[in-house]
């Protein structure tokens, strides 16, 4: 330290953050007969240290999953570090995206519930009421309730409230990314005026040019461990360089920050996949599935069974292991890697690769991507009851999306056809698994009605065609299995079909979590869709893939289906 | 690359404690004192008092009849009552005046089983505000039973004009409602404390409320009464349902405004000691949870 001169008001002390997060996925079924119900350990924060002072204005930056929030939220005094200590003059406020107060009273009440949660007392808050309703710029809607307010009106208020009162140490989630130009302009001669009074400002963005404009210094977390803390542009340009190195360019046509979507997508299908899976799988999987990027209506099919052994799905470049991928593999944990398809698919520069890691390597052999969906499928040993059987031409994309989807949210699995249909394999296979339900998600062409007939007698509810509306419909279908309370996050890509790779991606990390996954057009949201984020109002939003597939606008229009706030269900209290 | 930050190497745990002295600073990971907390709360009174009002608010905000259902339920379920228990199927036995009996059951038992519905879910349906702002957790689940206060004055008023109605005298026990609603409200503070803090280690167990407020509900002569009913079990049964903190709140309640509901010193003993025990014991229990709550 440098002489008495500066005066710290954070002292982070090795401080560690554990928490356990309930991994809600239905029992049963397994593939390979093992349950993946239970809590699970994820360690947010490692051993981090670092003393903040008063007048500083500290960035941090990191990827998503690094940590960064949940160190912030330990520094504000909201979730006690597992290990270590964390000092602070007064009581710190945290001002983050998910921060709405009581939703269902007016904007005007919640500043009082907010301001004297703070600590002001009625008459404090009296007297700067009207400039907090000056700053929000939110007008005679104050008056209304809070459930009515656009996010960015909510995420003004929010900030007014929290700056209202000088707090010794203002956190501030992502914070700044909402509103225009004009507000945000305002918001950061709010958080100057803040640090000339000595407070510390703590900063969480995306924005490397926010983190660059706001703060003097940066603190560098990834995978909870902190990296670098010192001056905001050794920060700043170290973190920016490694994140080039393992993402390729990174140069991307600026997009508006939409509190609460995401986006996740990496230069090419193989990146996105890599990078949806660091985000999307914070623990690890001591399995993973590569399959062939070449092919994504075969790796679409394997997202279902791949979820029931809890396996993330990667994508992978036929030939070679991608550097991200490897990566990936190596934060996963991974032991044992599972190749979707023979050598023909998969070349055995991969598997050399992966077992020259130091990894077990199976392969699913087949020739070709419907002999490789068959072997998966026997891969289910007789114990394990199959629940429904989807059948689906090799070729039909839209029908394979639309299937695996459906399948996922039930548990079922994908069985993928030729143009010529069944063949004396697809009937001895599915005569040994006698799956609950056969469902044939194919023209009359492909599959006859009297191969219908044929398959009846080896499911026990028997088998149908049912041709799926359009993928959008059929996520949508598979969606309403979900109750609304029990979702955090929804997954979302485009359907169109040159996103393919997006909507494997999107689904294999959503059938890990168990969370919903939708699909929206490129430039517009469906109707459906949108019914159906109302209805589910999750609190967050990943949409997987670049402004290319799903455009700046839907993410934009997304951003106002957000729950800001959790269900207010009322639990019945009758008779 | 990483050039290791040299303040932050440098301080140990123990030169990070003494830093933090030095300066004044307090710990954010450590539980305050009980007496620590307890003083946080009753300087957070006005906070809790402004949550309530405007949860209270919110409650009916979106119905056109607005508060007035704050009446007109309770006024329903008293006549659906009546329906069941005085007319098909007679539980009114050895009870002169049954509507202001029931009246009373079903009003307080309803704000029992409301605030124990709420203050379990105390937390949970708070979220935002316990992710955003640091303040003694322990202001939600005292919030929950402020804002059934609040809710209930309609009910309540309901209740002494029923004596009038029913043909009950007007006396001076009537002066001790509000103790014995201020007793009951103390108390199940005390439970909201207890449920809040059981429900947030075990989310699961938010599924057994329904069933254990039901059990309470046909247990504790809200609609019969238990000197009657009980007659025929040895005396202990007698004591164990009518000592048990619900049946006392009704009792108490019935002794101030019915004049064949005798007053007797010995269920308001009782009752003190019961909400001393809860109210002590809750809040001891919560805080014990503190730091934890709202985490992950």
């Amino acid at each position: 330290m440098d002489a008495a001169e500066p005066k710290p008001s954070v002292i982070a002390s090795h401080v560690d953050i554990v928490y356990r997060v309930f991994a809600g996925r239905r029992p049963g079924g397994g593939w390979r007969g093992r349950s993946t119900r239970g809590v699970r350990q994820v360690h947010a924060v490692k051993d981090v240290s670092f003393v903040a002072n008063h007048g500083e204005s500290i960035g941090v930056v990191g990827r998503n999953g690094s940590g960064k929030s949940t160190l912030l939220r330990a520094v504000a005094g909201l979730v006690p570090p597992t290990k270590g200590d964390v000092w602070a003059d007064g009581t710190p406020s945290l001002l983050g995206v998910n921060a709405v107060l009581v939703k269902q009273v007016s904007g005007a009440r919640n500043i009082y519930i907010g301001a004297q949660a703070l600590g002001l007392s009625k008459a404090e808050v009296d007297a700067v009421f009207d400039e907090i309703v000056d700053f929000s710029g939110i007008g005679d809607a104050i008056h209304l309730p809070m459930s009515t307010y656009s996010s960015g009106m909510a995420a003004r208020l929010r900030f007014a409230i929290s700056t209202a009162v000088v707090p010794p140490v203002l956190v501030i989630d992502e914070a700044l990314a909402t509103g225009d130009a004009h507000f945000r302009a305002r918001s950061e001669q709010r958080i100057k005026k803040l640090r000339e009074q000595a407070g510390t400002v703590f900063l969480v963005s995306h924005s490397a040019d926010t983190i660059r404009s706001m703060c003097d210094r940066a603190l560098w977390l990834d995978q909870g461990e902190l990296v670098m803390d010192g001056p905001v542009d050794a920060v700043v340009d170290a973190y920016s360089a490694v994140t080039k190195k393992s993402l390729g360019t990174t140069k991307r046509p600026e997009e508006p920050d939409v509190p609460g979507v995401q986006r996740w997508y990496g230069s090419n299908r193989y990146e996105t996949s890599a990078l949806a899976s660091r985000s999307g799988t914070p623990g690890p999987h001591d399995t993973v599935v590569l399959a062939s990027g070449l092919d994504p209506t075969l790796a679409m099919s394997a997202v279902p069974a791949a979820a029931t052994v809890d396996a993330p799905v990667l994508l992978t470049a036929p030939d070679r292991l991608l550097s991200v991928t490897r990566a990936e593999l190596a934060r996963l944990e991974v032991d044992r890697v599972i190749l979707l398809g023979g050598a023909e698919i998969l070349g055995d520069e991969v598997a050399a690769e992966l077992s020259g890691a130091g990894l077990t390597v199976d392969r699913v052999t087949g020739t070709t991507a419907v002999e490789t969906s068959l072997a998966l499928l026997s891969e289910v040993t007789a114990e394990d009851a199959v629940d429904t059987v989807f059948l689906v031409a090799h070729g039909e994309t839209e029908n394979v999306l639309a299937a695996s989807i459906t399948a996922l949210a039930g548990l079922g699995r994908v069985l993928l056809v030729d143009s010529d249909g069944l063949t004396p394999t697809h009937l001895e296979t599915l005569a040994r698994l006698r799956p609950r339900k056969i469902v044939v998600v194919a023209e009359e062409g492909v599959v006859g009605d009297h191969d219908i007939a044929e398959l009846r007698r080896h499911a026990e509810e028997g088998a149908e065609r049912h041709l799926s509306p359009t993928p959008v419909l059929a996520a949508n279908e598979a969606s309403l299995g979900y109750r609304p309370e029990d979702v955090e996050v929804a997954y979302l890509a485009s359907a169109s079909p040159s996103s393919v790779c997006d909507v494997v991606t999107g689904a294999a990390v959503a059938g890990l979590v168990d969370a919903p996954m939708l699909l929206v057009e490129r430039d517009s949201v469906p109707a459906a869709t949108q019914q159906e984020l109302e209805r589910l109002a999750p609190s967050r939003l990943v949409v997987i893939g670049g402004p290319l597939s799903v455009s700046s606008a839907v993410r934009q229009a997304l951003g106002d289906h957000r729950r800001s706030e959790t269900p207010d269900s009322e639990l019945d209290v009758d008779l | 690359m990483n050039p290791p930050d040299p303040a932050a190497s440098a301080l140990s745990a123990e030169d990070a404690r003494a830093l933090a002295r030095q300066h004044g600073l307090t710990s954010l990971a450590q539980r305050p004192t009980l007496r620590a907390y307890l003083g946080q709360l009753w300087s957070r009174r006005q906070f809790i008092m402004t949550l309530s009002a405007a949860q209270s608010a919110a409650k009916y905000e979106g119905n056109r009849l607005g508060q007035l259902w704050a009446l007109f339920n309770p006024a329903l379920l008293i006549v659906s009552y009546f329906l069941v228990f005085g007319v098909l199927l007679r539980t009114s036995r050895g009870i002169d005046n049954f509507v202001l009996f029931l009246s009373i059951g079903v009003v307080l038992f309803g704000v029992a089983a409301t605030v124990i519905t709420s203050g379990a879910r105390a937390i949970s349906s708070n979220l935002g505000l316990v992710r955003a702002l640091r303040f003694p957790r322990a202001a939600l689940p005292i919030s929950a039973t402020l804002t059934e206060l609040i809710t209930s004055w309609p009910a309540f008023a309901l209740l002494l004009l029923l004596v009038p109605i029913t043909g009950e005298p007007i006396t001076w026990h009537a002066a001790l409602f509000p103790a014995a609603i201020g007793l009951q409200m103390l108390q199940l503070t005390g439970m909201a404390l207890i449920a809040a803090r059981l429900v947030d280690v075990s989310r699961d167990l938010a599924n057994l409320i329904p069933t254990v407020l039901r059990l309470l509900r046909y247990t504790s002569g809200v609609f019969f009464s238990i000197a009657v009913f009980a007659a025929a079990f040895p005396p202990v049964v007698e004591a164990l349902l009518a000592y048990q903190p619900f049946a006392l709140q009704l009792t108490l309640g019935r002794q101030a405004l019915m004049q064949e509901v005798p007053l007797d010193g010995g269920p308001w003993l009782a009752s003190v000691v019961w909400t001393v025990v809860l109210l002590v014991g809750g809040m001891i229990v919560f805080w014990r949870g503190e730091g934890s709550y709202g985490r992950g």
